[in-house]
Protein backbone atom coordinates (compact mmCIF):
# COMPACT_ATOMS: atom_id res chain seq x y z
CA UNK A 1 0.00 0.00 0.00
CA UNK A 2 1.34 3.44 -0.82
CA UNK A 3 0.48 7.10 -0.68
CA UNK A 4 -1.18 7.19 -4.08
CA UNK A 5 -3.64 4.44 -3.05
CA UNK A 6 -5.19 6.60 -0.37
CA UNK A 7 -8.52 8.22 -1.19
CA UNK A 8 -8.26 11.80 -2.43
CA UNK A 9 -10.28 13.34 0.36
CA UNK A 10 -7.82 12.02 2.96
CA UNK A 11 -4.91 13.39 0.97
CA UNK A 12 -6.69 16.73 0.64
CA UNK A 13 -6.97 16.92 4.41
CA UNK A 14 -3.26 16.24 4.71
CA UNK A 15 -2.34 18.83 2.09
CA UNK A 16 -4.41 21.48 3.85
CA UNK A 17 -2.27 21.04 6.95
CA UNK A 18 0.90 21.86 5.07
CA UNK A 19 2.49 25.25 4.65
CA UNK A 20 2.98 26.71 1.16
CA UNK A 21 6.55 25.58 0.91
CA UNK A 22 5.78 22.00 1.88
CA UNK A 23 2.89 21.95 -0.56
CA UNK A 24 5.18 23.06 -3.35
CA UNK A 25 7.75 20.41 -2.43
CA UNK A 26 5.07 17.75 -2.27
CA UNK A 27 3.70 18.70 -5.68
CA UNK A 28 7.10 17.96 -7.17
CA UNK A 29 7.19 14.45 -5.78
CA UNK A 30 4.72 12.68 -8.07
CA UNK A 31 1.92 13.18 -10.58
CA UNK A 32 -0.83 12.41 -8.12
CA UNK A 33 0.47 15.03 -5.70
CA UNK A 34 0.89 17.55 -8.49
CA UNK A 35 -2.72 17.10 -9.52
CA UNK A 36 -3.93 17.26 -5.93
CA UNK A 37 -2.05 20.44 -5.09
CA UNK A 38 -3.37 22.11 -8.23
CA UNK A 39 -7.01 21.59 -7.26
CA UNK A 40 -9.03 24.76 -7.09
CA UNK A 41 -11.17 23.85 -4.00
CA UNK A 42 -7.95 23.46 -2.01
CA UNK A 43 -6.90 27.02 -2.80
CA UNK A 44 -10.40 28.23 -2.19
CA UNK A 45 -10.21 26.77 1.29
CA UNK A 46 -6.79 28.28 1.88
CA UNK A 47 -8.09 31.68 0.79
CA UNK A 48 -11.06 31.37 3.12
CA UNK A 49 -8.78 30.37 6.02
CA UNK A 50 -6.48 33.30 5.44
CA UNK A 51 -9.45 35.67 5.25
CA UNK A 52 -11.08 34.26 8.36
CA UNK A 53 -8.00 34.05 10.55
CA UNK A 54 -5.93 37.08 9.72
CA UNK A 55 -6.88 40.39 11.31
CA UNK A 56 -5.70 42.19 8.19
CA UNK A 57 -8.81 40.84 6.47
CA UNK A 58 -11.28 42.02 9.05
CA UNK A 59 -13.00 44.24 6.51
CA UNK A 60 -13.85 41.34 4.22
CA UNK A 61 -14.06 38.42 6.64
CA UNK A 62 -17.82 38.19 6.10
CA UNK A 63 -17.42 37.72 2.38
CA UNK A 64 -17.82 34.29 0.86
CA UNK A 65 -14.94 33.06 -1.24
CA UNK A 66 -17.08 33.28 -4.36
CA UNK A 67 -18.09 36.87 -3.73
CA UNK A 68 -14.45 37.62 -3.04
CA UNK A 69 -13.49 36.14 -6.37
CA UNK A 70 -16.21 38.02 -8.22
CA UNK A 71 -15.06 41.09 -6.38
CA UNK A 72 -11.51 40.70 -7.61
CA UNK A 73 -12.56 40.18 -11.20
CA UNK A 74 -12.62 36.39 -11.30
CA UNK A 75 -9.05 35.05 -11.16
CA UNK A 76 -8.34 31.56 -9.86
CA UNK A 77 -8.16 31.05 -6.12
CA UNK A 78 -4.55 30.05 -6.43
CA UNK A 79 -3.79 33.46 -7.89
CA UNK A 80 -5.81 35.19 -5.18
CA UNK A 81 -3.91 33.23 -2.57
CA UNK A 82 -0.59 34.07 -4.16
CA UNK A 83 -1.52 37.72 -4.23
CA UNK A 84 -2.43 37.68 -0.57
CA UNK A 85 0.78 35.97 0.37
CA UNK A 86 3.16 37.82 -1.90
CA UNK A 87 1.75 41.19 -0.96
CA UNK A 88 1.90 40.49 2.72
CA UNK A 89 -1.56 38.93 2.64
CA UNK A 90 -3.32 42.00 1.44
CA UNK A 91 -2.18 44.87 -0.72
CA UNK A 92 -3.37 47.37 1.82
CA UNK A 93 -0.52 49.32 3.21
CA UNK A 94 2.15 51.70 2.11
CA UNK A 95 3.88 51.16 -1.19
CA UNK A 96 6.71 53.00 -2.71
CA UNK A 97 6.57 53.45 -6.39
CA UNK A 98 9.59 52.24 -8.26
CA UNK A 99 10.93 55.03 -10.44
CA UNK A 100 10.69 54.13 -14.03
CA UNK A 101 14.02 52.95 -15.36
CA UNK A 102 14.38 54.83 -18.57
CA UNK A 103 11.79 57.56 -18.50
CA UNK A 104 11.42 60.83 -16.81
CA UNK A 105 8.38 60.79 -14.67
CA UNK A 106 6.99 63.52 -12.60
CA UNK A 107 5.83 61.32 -9.77
CA UNK A 108 9.13 59.53 -9.64
CA UNK A 109 9.55 57.45 -6.53
CA UNK A 110 6.56 58.80 -4.71
CA UNK A 111 4.73 56.76 -2.09
CA UNK A 112 1.20 55.48 -2.12
CA UNK A 113 -1.22 54.25 0.43
CA UNK A 114 -3.21 51.37 -1.01
CA UNK A 115 -6.50 50.63 0.63
CA UNK A 116 -9.62 48.72 -0.22
CA UNK A 117 -12.82 50.64 -0.85
CA UNK A 118 -16.32 49.16 -1.05
CA UNK A 119 -16.83 47.41 -4.33
CA UNK A 120 -13.61 45.47 -4.04
CA UNK A 121 -11.36 48.00 -5.63
CA UNK A 122 -7.99 48.90 -4.26
CA UNK A 123 -7.52 52.57 -4.04
CA UNK A 124 -4.10 54.08 -4.09
CA UNK A 125 -3.43 57.53 -2.76
CA UNK A 126 -0.31 59.41 -3.51
CA UNK A 127 1.00 61.08 -0.43
CA UNK A 128 4.64 61.84 -0.98
CA UNK A 129 3.94 65.40 -1.93
CA UNK A 130 1.29 65.92 0.70
CA UNK A 131 -1.57 65.64 -1.72
CA UNK A 132 -4.37 63.75 -0.25
CA UNK A 133 -6.10 62.64 -3.36
CA UNK A 134 -6.98 59.28 -4.75
CA UNK A 135 -4.66 58.80 -7.67
CA UNK A 136 -5.68 55.49 -9.15
CA UNK A 137 -7.46 52.24 -8.58
CA UNK A 138 -6.24 48.71 -8.90
CA UNK A 139 -7.96 45.49 -9.79
CA UNK A 140 -6.55 42.03 -9.89
CA UNK A 141 -5.84 40.26 -13.12
CA UNK A 142 -4.44 36.89 -13.86
CA UNK A 143 -1.84 37.60 -16.46
CA UNK A 144 1.23 35.68 -15.60
CA UNK A 145 1.76 32.33 -13.99
CA UNK A 146 4.39 33.45 -11.58
CA UNK A 147 3.07 36.68 -10.19
CA UNK A 148 -0.38 38.04 -9.86
CA UNK A 149 -0.49 41.33 -11.64
CA UNK A 150 -2.49 44.25 -10.52
CA UNK A 151 -4.09 46.11 -13.34
CA UNK A 152 -4.29 49.75 -12.76
CA UNK A 153 -6.84 52.21 -13.87
CA UNK A 154 -5.38 55.64 -13.59
CA UNK A 155 -7.41 58.70 -13.04
CA UNK A 156 -6.16 61.48 -15.20
CA UNK A 157 -7.04 64.13 -12.68
CA UNK A 158 -9.17 66.19 -15.00
CA UNK A 159 -12.42 65.32 -13.25
CA UNK A 160 -13.74 63.57 -16.32
CA UNK A 161 -14.85 60.23 -14.97
CA UNK A 162 -15.35 58.84 -18.45
CA UNK A 163 -11.66 58.86 -19.05
CA UNK A 164 -9.98 55.91 -17.47
CA UNK A 165 -6.65 54.58 -18.45
CA UNK A 166 -5.50 51.06 -18.01
CA UNK A 167 -1.88 50.27 -17.58
CA UNK A 168 0.15 47.40 -16.33
CA UNK A 169 1.46 47.29 -12.84
CA UNK A 170 3.91 44.55 -12.21
CA UNK A 171 4.42 43.70 -8.58
CA UNK A 172 7.98 42.63 -9.04
CA UNK A 173 11.24 44.42 -8.88
CA UNK A 174 11.57 45.55 -12.45
CA UNK A 175 14.33 44.31 -14.65
CA UNK A 176 14.61 45.86 -18.09
CA UNK A 177 12.92 42.80 -19.60
CA UNK A 178 9.93 42.98 -17.27
CA UNK A 179 9.10 46.57 -18.11
CA UNK A 180 5.75 46.71 -19.82
CA UNK A 181 5.82 48.64 -23.02
CA UNK A 182 4.13 51.96 -23.11
CA UNK A 183 4.53 55.65 -23.26
CA UNK A 184 5.06 57.37 -19.97
CA UNK A 185 3.41 60.59 -19.15
CA UNK A 186 2.91 62.98 -16.35
CA UNK A 187 0.64 61.82 -13.68
CA UNK A 188 -1.43 64.60 -12.32
CA UNK A 189 -2.69 64.60 -8.82
CA UNK A 190 -6.28 65.54 -8.44
CA UNK A 191 -7.02 67.82 -5.57
CA UNK A 192 -9.53 66.55 -3.05
CA UNK A 193 -11.76 64.38 -5.22
CA UNK A 194 -14.51 63.07 -2.98
CA UNK A 195 -14.57 59.29 -2.85
CA UNK A 196 -18.13 59.26 -4.09
CA UNK A 197 -16.90 60.46 -7.47
CA UNK A 198 -14.88 57.32 -7.85
CA UNK A 199 -16.54 54.67 -9.90
CA UNK A 200 -15.61 51.10 -9.26
CA UNK A 201 -13.42 50.01 -12.08
CA UNK A 202 -14.84 47.17 -14.15
CA UNK A 203 -12.54 45.28 -16.48
CA UNK A 204 -13.94 45.33 -19.98
CA UNK A 205 -13.17 43.78 -23.32
CA UNK A 206 -11.71 47.05 -24.52
CA UNK A 207 -8.98 46.85 -21.94
CA UNK A 208 -6.95 44.45 -24.00
CA UNK A 209 -7.07 46.83 -26.93
CA UNK A 210 -6.12 49.73 -24.76
CA UNK A 211 -3.21 47.78 -23.40
CA UNK A 212 -2.09 46.97 -26.92
CA UNK A 213 -2.21 50.54 -28.09
CA UNK A 214 -1.34 52.63 -25.13
CA UNK A 215 -1.58 56.13 -26.29
CA UNK A 216 -0.06 59.24 -24.82
CA UNK A 217 -1.22 59.81 -21.30
CA UNK A 218 -0.84 56.30 -19.97
CA UNK A 219 1.24 55.71 -16.93
CA UNK A 220 3.46 52.85 -15.97
CA UNK A 221 4.07 52.30 -12.34
CA UNK A 222 6.08 49.55 -10.84
CA UNK A 223 5.75 48.88 -7.19
CA UNK A 224 8.05 47.39 -4.74
CA UNK A 225 7.69 47.43 -1.03
CA UNK A 226 11.00 48.81 0.10
CA UNK A 227 10.98 52.08 1.96
CA UNK A 228 14.58 52.34 3.13
CA UNK A 229 14.58 55.73 4.83
CA UNK A 230 12.02 54.76 7.45
CA UNK A 231 12.73 52.12 10.06
CA UNK A 232 10.13 49.43 10.55
CA UNK A 233 10.17 47.91 13.98
CA UNK A 234 9.31 44.27 13.42
CA UNK A 235 8.95 43.93 17.12
CA UNK A 236 9.41 46.63 19.67
CA UNK A 237 12.42 45.81 21.77
CA UNK A 238 11.57 44.75 25.30
CA UNK A 239 12.41 47.19 28.02
CA UNK A 240 15.90 46.77 29.46
CA UNK A 241 15.57 44.33 32.34
CA UNK A 242 16.34 45.96 35.64
CA UNK A 243 14.75 44.00 38.46
CA UNK A 244 12.88 46.16 40.90
CA UNK A 245 13.82 49.27 38.98
CA UNK A 246 11.39 51.48 37.09
CA UNK A 247 12.62 52.05 33.52
CA UNK A 248 13.41 55.69 32.89
CA UNK A 249 11.01 57.92 31.00
CA UNK A 250 13.71 58.24 28.37
CA UNK A 251 14.22 54.49 27.87
CA UNK A 252 10.48 53.87 27.47
CA UNK A 253 10.12 56.32 24.58
CA UNK A 254 13.44 55.54 22.93
CA UNK A 255 12.40 52.04 21.97
CA UNK A 256 9.12 53.06 20.34
CA UNK A 257 10.47 54.72 17.19
CA UNK A 258 9.39 53.50 13.78
CA UNK A 259 6.35 53.05 11.59
CA UNK A 260 2.96 52.52 13.18
CA UNK A 261 -0.62 52.13 12.11
CA UNK A 262 -3.73 53.24 13.95
CA UNK A 263 -7.36 54.04 13.29
CA UNK A 264 -8.39 57.67 13.03
CA UNK A 265 -12.07 57.03 13.58
CA UNK A 266 -14.10 57.45 10.40
CA UNK A 267 -10.96 58.29 8.43
CA UNK A 268 -9.90 54.68 8.80
CA UNK A 269 -6.41 53.33 9.14
CA UNK A 270 -3.51 55.70 8.82
CA UNK A 271 0.22 55.34 9.15
CA UNK A 272 2.57 57.37 11.24
CA UNK A 273 6.28 57.71 11.52
CA UNK A 274 7.24 58.01 15.16
CA UNK A 275 10.50 59.67 16.15
CA UNK A 276 12.09 60.56 19.44
CA UNK A 277 14.83 63.07 20.14
CA UNK A 278 15.68 66.75 20.08
CA UNK A 279 13.52 68.26 17.40
CA UNK A 280 13.10 71.57 15.77
CA UNK A 281 9.35 71.84 16.02
CA UNK A 282 7.06 74.82 15.53
CA UNK A 283 5.78 74.23 19.04
CA UNK A 284 8.65 75.67 21.00
CA UNK A 285 6.44 78.07 22.89
CA UNK A 286 3.88 75.40 23.72
CA UNK A 287 6.03 72.52 24.89
CA UNK A 288 8.83 72.48 27.44
CA UNK A 289 12.34 72.25 26.04
CA UNK A 290 14.05 68.90 25.84
CA UNK A 291 13.45 65.70 24.00
CA UNK A 292 10.19 65.19 22.13
CA UNK A 293 8.24 62.15 21.02
CA UNK A 294 6.43 63.02 17.82
CA UNK A 295 4.14 61.29 15.33
CA UNK A 296 4.35 62.45 11.73
CA UNK A 297 1.50 61.46 9.43
CA UNK A 298 2.74 59.40 6.53
CA UNK A 299 -0.80 58.99 5.28
CA UNK A 300 -3.31 61.66 6.00
CA UNK A 301 -6.97 62.42 5.89
CA UNK A 302 -8.92 65.44 4.64
CA UNK A 303 -8.69 67.10 8.05
CA UNK A 304 -5.04 66.55 8.85
CA UNK A 305 -3.17 65.60 5.68
CA UNK A 306 -0.03 63.57 5.23
CA UNK A 307 3.18 65.26 6.16
CA UNK A 308 1.69 67.02 9.16
CA UNK A 309 2.45 66.25 12.78
CA UNK A 310 -0.35 64.39 14.52
CA UNK A 311 0.99 64.79 18.01
CA UNK A 312 4.05 65.71 19.98
CA UNK A 313 4.69 65.03 23.65
CA UNK A 314 7.52 66.01 25.92
CA UNK A 315 9.72 63.43 27.60
CA UNK A 316 10.00 65.67 30.67
CA UNK A 317 6.29 66.17 31.24
CA UNK A 318 5.73 62.63 32.43
CA UNK A 319 3.88 60.66 35.09
CA UNK A 320 5.35 57.25 35.77
CA UNK A 321 3.39 54.32 37.10
CA UNK A 322 -0.06 52.85 36.59
CA UNK A 323 -3.12 54.91 35.66
CA UNK A 324 -6.53 54.85 37.32
CA UNK A 325 -8.16 56.88 34.56
CA UNK A 326 -8.95 59.77 36.88
CA UNK A 327 -7.80 63.25 35.85
CA UNK A 328 -7.67 66.48 37.76
CA UNK A 329 -10.04 68.57 35.66
CA UNK A 330 -11.97 71.78 35.81
CA UNK A 331 -15.60 70.73 36.36
CA UNK A 332 -17.00 74.24 36.76
CA UNK A 333 -15.36 77.64 36.36
CA UNK A 334 -12.59 77.74 38.93
CA UNK A 335 -13.63 74.42 40.45
CA UNK A 336 -11.39 71.36 40.08
CA UNK A 337 -12.02 67.71 40.89
CA UNK A 338 -10.73 64.24 40.09
CA UNK A 339 -13.04 62.91 37.38
CA UNK A 340 -13.28 59.75 35.36
CA UNK A 341 -14.64 60.00 31.86
CA UNK A 342 -15.34 56.99 29.68
CA UNK A 343 -12.55 56.24 27.24
CA UNK A 344 -13.69 55.30 23.77
CA UNK A 345 -11.70 53.68 21.01
CA UNK A 346 -12.93 54.02 17.43
CA UNK A 347 -12.24 51.09 15.18
CA UNK A 348 -12.66 50.43 11.50
CA UNK A 349 -15.96 51.67 10.08
CA UNK A 350 -18.36 53.07 12.64
CA UNK A 351 -17.28 50.66 15.37
CA UNK A 352 -16.24 51.87 18.78
CA UNK A 353 -15.68 50.30 22.14
CA UNK A 354 -15.04 51.33 25.71
CA UNK A 355 -11.51 50.93 26.99
CA UNK A 356 -10.84 50.12 30.64
CA UNK A 357 -7.57 52.03 30.94
CA UNK A 358 -7.15 51.06 34.60
CA UNK A 359 -6.83 47.42 33.57
CA UNK A 360 -3.99 48.07 31.16
CA UNK A 361 -0.33 47.71 32.21
CA UNK A 362 0.41 51.43 32.02
CA UNK A 363 3.96 52.34 32.97
CA UNK A 364 4.16 55.97 31.93
CA UNK A 365 2.12 58.86 30.56
CA UNK A 366 3.59 61.78 28.66
CA UNK A 367 1.71 65.02 28.24
CA UNK A 368 1.81 67.09 25.10
CA UNK A 369 -0.23 68.36 22.19
CA UNK A 370 -2.16 66.87 19.30
CA UNK A 371 -3.05 68.59 16.07
CA UNK A 372 -6.66 68.90 14.89
CA UNK A 373 -8.23 70.71 11.98
CA UNK A 374 -11.97 71.24 11.88
CA UNK A 375 -12.38 72.02 8.20
CA UNK A 376 -11.60 69.78 5.26
CA UNK A 377 -11.43 72.82 3.01
CA UNK A 378 -9.13 75.01 5.00
CA UNK A 379 -5.90 74.30 6.83
CA UNK A 380 -6.41 76.03 10.17
CA UNK A 381 -4.98 73.66 12.75
CA UNK A 382 -5.38 73.83 16.48
CA UNK A 383 -3.23 72.19 19.10
CA UNK A 384 -5.10 70.38 21.87
CA UNK A 385 -4.08 68.47 24.96
CA UNK A 386 -3.14 64.81 24.55
CA UNK A 387 -1.17 62.22 26.41
CA UNK A 388 0.89 59.32 25.13
CA UNK A 389 0.40 56.21 27.23
CA UNK A 390 3.20 53.63 27.29
CA UNK A 391 2.70 50.06 28.45
CA UNK A 392 4.93 47.39 29.87
CA UNK A 393 3.29 44.98 27.47
CA UNK A 394 4.12 45.04 23.76
CA UNK A 395 0.54 45.06 22.44
CA UNK A 396 -0.78 47.65 22.02
CA UNK A 397 2.59 49.27 21.87
CA UNK A 398 1.42 52.67 22.96
CA UNK A 399 -1.73 54.78 22.88
CA UNK A 400 -2.67 58.36 22.32
CA UNK A 401 -5.37 59.71 24.63
CA UNK A 402 -7.10 62.93 23.63
CA UNK A 403 -8.38 65.25 26.32
CA UNK A 404 -11.61 66.05 24.42
CA UNK A 405 -12.58 68.91 26.75
CA UNK A 406 -16.30 69.52 27.13
CA UNK A 407 -17.26 65.96 26.22
CA UNK A 408 -18.51 63.16 28.42
CA UNK A 409 -15.85 60.86 27.04
CA UNK A 410 -12.27 60.93 25.85
CA UNK A 411 -11.03 59.03 22.84
CA UNK A 412 -7.98 56.85 22.61
CA UNK A 413 -6.00 55.47 19.68
CA UNK A 414 -3.95 52.30 19.99
CA UNK A 415 -0.81 52.17 17.86
CA UNK A 416 0.42 48.96 16.31
CA UNK A 417 3.99 48.60 15.09
CA UNK A 418 4.02 47.72 11.41
CA UNK A 419 4.97 44.12 10.86
CA UNK A 420 6.92 44.27 7.69
CA UNK A 421 8.39 40.84 8.21
CA UNK A 422 5.14 39.32 6.94
CA UNK A 423 5.77 40.87 3.62
CA UNK A 424 8.44 39.06 1.64
CA UNK A 425 10.87 41.41 0.01
CA UNK A 426 9.76 41.09 -3.58
CA UNK A 427 12.94 42.73 -4.75
CA UNK A 428 14.99 39.91 -3.28
CA UNK A 429 13.17 37.25 -5.25
CA UNK A 430 15.30 35.66 -7.95
CA UNK A 431 14.52 36.65 -11.49
CA UNK A 432 12.68 34.09 -13.50
CA UNK A 433 15.10 32.04 -15.58
CA UNK B 1 -26.91 -3.43 27.10
CA UNK B 2 -26.01 -4.85 23.74
CA UNK B 3 -22.52 -6.11 23.01
CA UNK B 4 -20.83 -5.02 19.83
CA UNK B 5 -18.47 -7.35 18.04
CA UNK B 6 -16.24 -6.03 15.32
CA UNK B 7 -14.93 -8.77 13.05
CA UNK B 8 -11.66 -8.18 11.22
CA UNK B 9 -11.03 -9.52 7.72
CA UNK B 10 -9.24 -12.60 9.09
CA UNK B 11 -12.26 -13.52 11.25
CA UNK B 12 -10.88 -12.35 14.58
CA UNK B 13 -13.62 -10.86 16.80
CA UNK B 14 -13.23 -7.85 19.08
CA UNK B 15 -15.87 -6.99 21.64
CA UNK B 16 -16.14 -3.28 22.42
CA UNK B 17 -18.31 -1.17 24.66
CA UNK B 18 -21.15 0.92 23.25
CA UNK B 19 -19.41 4.01 24.63
CA UNK B 20 -16.21 3.29 22.71
CA UNK B 21 -18.15 2.27 19.61
CA UNK B 22 -19.90 5.64 19.61
CA UNK B 23 -16.60 7.18 18.54
CA UNK B 24 -16.81 5.14 15.32
CA UNK B 25 -19.56 6.97 13.50
CA UNK B 26 -20.08 4.12 11.04
CA UNK B 27 -20.77 1.62 13.84
CA UNK B 28 -22.78 4.15 15.82
CA UNK B 29 -25.14 4.84 12.93
CA UNK B 30 -25.47 1.12 12.26
CA UNK B 31 -26.46 0.62 15.88
CA UNK B 32 -28.95 3.47 15.72
CA UNK B 33 -30.60 2.09 12.58
CA UNK B 34 -30.84 -1.34 14.15
CA UNK B 35 -32.45 -0.03 17.33
CA UNK B 36 -34.85 2.06 15.35
CA UNK B 37 -36.04 -0.93 13.35
CA UNK B 38 -35.92 -3.70 15.97
CA UNK B 39 -36.11 -1.92 19.29
CA UNK B 40 -34.04 -2.89 22.32
CA UNK B 41 -32.32 -6.18 21.84
CA UNK B 42 -29.64 -8.03 23.76
CA UNK B 43 -28.26 -10.04 20.88
CA UNK B 44 -24.67 -9.09 20.17
CA UNK B 45 -24.28 -6.95 17.08
CA UNK B 46 -21.67 -8.41 14.79
CA UNK B 47 -20.10 -6.00 12.36
CA UNK B 48 -17.90 -7.63 9.74
CA UNK B 49 -15.15 -5.33 8.49
CA UNK B 50 -13.74 -6.89 5.34
CA UNK B 51 -11.42 -3.94 4.72
CA UNK B 52 -9.71 -3.91 8.09
CA UNK B 53 -7.02 -6.34 9.18
CA UNK B 54 -6.78 -7.66 12.71
CA UNK B 55 -3.79 -5.66 13.95
CA UNK B 56 -5.11 -2.38 12.55
CA UNK B 57 -8.50 -3.00 14.12
CA UNK B 58 -6.80 -3.64 17.44
CA UNK B 59 -4.94 -0.37 17.10
CA UNK B 60 -8.15 1.55 16.25
CA UNK B 61 -10.03 0.01 19.17
CA UNK B 62 -7.14 0.86 21.47
CA UNK B 63 -7.59 4.45 20.41
CA UNK B 64 -11.36 4.42 20.96
CA UNK B 65 -11.13 2.89 24.44
CA UNK B 66 -8.34 5.24 25.51
CA UNK B 67 -10.10 8.35 24.17
CA UNK B 68 -13.27 7.27 25.97
CA UNK B 69 -11.32 6.99 29.21
CA UNK B 70 -9.74 10.40 28.64
CA UNK B 71 -13.16 11.93 27.93
CA UNK B 72 -14.51 10.62 31.21
CA UNK B 73 -11.45 11.95 33.04
CA UNK B 74 -11.90 15.32 31.38
CA UNK B 75 -15.50 15.72 32.49
CA UNK B 76 -14.73 14.46 35.99
CA UNK B 77 -11.62 16.48 36.77
CA UNK B 78 -11.70 20.12 37.93
CA UNK B 79 -10.75 22.97 35.61
CA UNK B 80 -7.37 23.40 37.27
CA UNK B 81 -6.22 19.97 36.14
CA UNK B 82 -7.42 20.31 32.55
CA UNK B 83 -4.11 21.65 31.25
CA UNK B 84 -2.26 18.79 32.86
CA UNK B 85 -4.70 16.32 31.38
CA UNK B 86 -4.36 17.84 27.92
CA UNK B 87 -0.61 17.36 28.13
CA UNK B 88 -1.16 13.77 29.19
CA UNK B 89 -3.46 13.15 26.23
CA UNK B 90 -1.02 14.73 23.81
CA UNK B 91 1.81 12.60 25.18
CA UNK B 92 -0.29 9.48 24.74
CA UNK B 93 -1.23 10.44 21.19
CA UNK B 94 2.42 11.06 20.32
CA UNK B 95 3.29 7.63 21.63
CA UNK B 96 0.33 6.12 19.78
CA UNK B 97 1.43 7.61 16.46
CA UNK B 98 4.88 6.00 16.60
CA UNK B 99 4.07 3.64 13.71
CA UNK B 100 5.65 2.76 10.40
CA UNK B 101 4.43 4.49 7.25
CA UNK B 102 2.70 1.31 6.14
CA UNK B 103 0.88 0.98 9.46
CA UNK B 104 -0.09 4.63 9.17
CA UNK B 105 -1.67 3.98 5.76
CA UNK B 106 -3.75 1.14 7.13
CA UNK B 107 -4.70 3.14 10.18
CA UNK B 108 -5.84 6.16 8.18
CA UNK B 109 -7.87 3.91 5.87
CA UNK B 110 -9.52 2.18 8.82
CA UNK B 111 -10.23 5.54 10.51
CA UNK B 112 -11.76 6.73 7.26
CA UNK B 113 -13.83 3.58 6.78
CA UNK B 114 -15.04 3.39 10.38
CA UNK B 115 -15.43 7.18 10.39
CA UNK B 116 -13.54 8.01 13.59
CA UNK B 117 -13.07 11.78 13.14
CA UNK B 118 -10.59 12.24 15.96
CA UNK B 119 -8.38 9.38 14.84
CA UNK B 120 -8.57 10.66 11.26
CA UNK B 121 -7.40 14.08 12.43
CA UNK B 122 -4.55 12.51 14.35
CA UNK B 123 -3.51 10.42 11.34
CA UNK B 124 -3.64 13.29 8.85
CA UNK B 125 -1.61 15.38 11.31
CA UNK B 126 0.95 12.61 11.51
CA UNK B 127 1.11 12.30 7.72
CA UNK B 128 1.51 16.06 7.29
CA UNK B 129 4.26 15.96 9.92
CA UNK B 130 6.06 13.34 7.84
CA UNK B 131 5.90 15.52 4.72
CA UNK B 132 6.98 18.77 6.38
CA UNK B 133 10.44 20.04 5.56
CA UNK B 134 11.17 17.27 3.07
CA UNK B 135 12.46 17.67 -0.47
CA UNK B 136 10.52 15.93 -3.25
CA UNK B 137 13.07 13.11 -3.26
CA UNK B 138 12.76 12.68 0.50
CA UNK B 139 8.95 12.63 0.22
CA UNK B 140 9.21 9.88 -2.38
CA UNK B 141 11.59 7.92 -0.22
CA UNK B 142 9.46 8.29 2.91
CA UNK B 143 6.24 7.22 1.22
CA UNK B 144 7.71 4.66 -1.15
CA UNK B 145 6.75 6.52 -4.32
CA UNK B 146 8.23 5.91 -7.72
CA UNK B 147 9.29 9.09 -9.49
CA UNK B 148 6.49 9.70 -12.00
CA UNK B 149 7.52 13.16 -13.09
CA UNK B 150 10.33 13.82 -15.53
CA UNK B 151 13.09 16.14 -14.31
CA UNK B 152 11.80 18.75 -16.77
CA UNK B 153 8.29 18.54 -15.33
CA UNK B 154 9.68 18.78 -11.81
CA UNK B 155 11.66 21.86 -12.81
CA UNK B 156 8.56 23.40 -14.35
CA UNK B 157 6.60 22.96 -11.13
CA UNK B 158 9.50 24.38 -9.18
CA UNK B 159 9.56 27.46 -11.37
CA UNK B 160 5.86 28.10 -11.08
CA UNK B 161 6.07 27.74 -7.31
CA UNK B 162 9.03 29.99 -6.67
CA UNK B 163 6.80 32.33 -4.71
CA UNK B 164 6.28 29.62 -2.11
CA UNK B 165 9.73 28.07 -2.15
CA UNK B 166 11.74 31.13 -1.22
Amino acid sequence: MALHELPSDILRRVVLLLCDMDMAQLSMSCRRARKLVAEEPLWEQKVSEIVRNDPAFQAISEETTESLRAWLGGPSFKVIYKLFVSLGLWPEGIWREQPSLNHKQRCKGSMHKISCIPGGVFLAETFANQRHAPSFQLTLQEREERWPVLRLAAYNGELSPAYWQTVNVALVEPGPQSMPQGTPARMKGSAAVPLSRWRPYKPSRNDADRLEHQGPGSVILLFCCHMPPLPFPNAVAPLPAAPGLQPSADAILGRLQGMYSTYYGPHGMEFLHITYGDMDLPLANLLPHGKCFAGLKVTGDPNVPAGKLSFCVSADNVKLGSYSGFEHEEVAPGEYANVYRDIVRFGPGDNFELVAIEERPVIARYYGLGQINASTQLWAPKWVEVQVIAYSDVKPTFSLLWADPGRHWRHIMDFTAMQLSRRPALCDMPQQA
Amino acid sequence: MRNIVLRANDGADHVISVAAASLCKTVASLLQDLEASKGEDTDPLIVPLPNVCNCTLQKVLGFCEQQRAFDELCTASPAAQQADLTRQIQAWQMEYMQVSTDELYHLVMAAHYLNVPRLLDLCTDAMAERIRGKSPAQVRECFGLKPSLSPEEEEEIRRSNLWALN
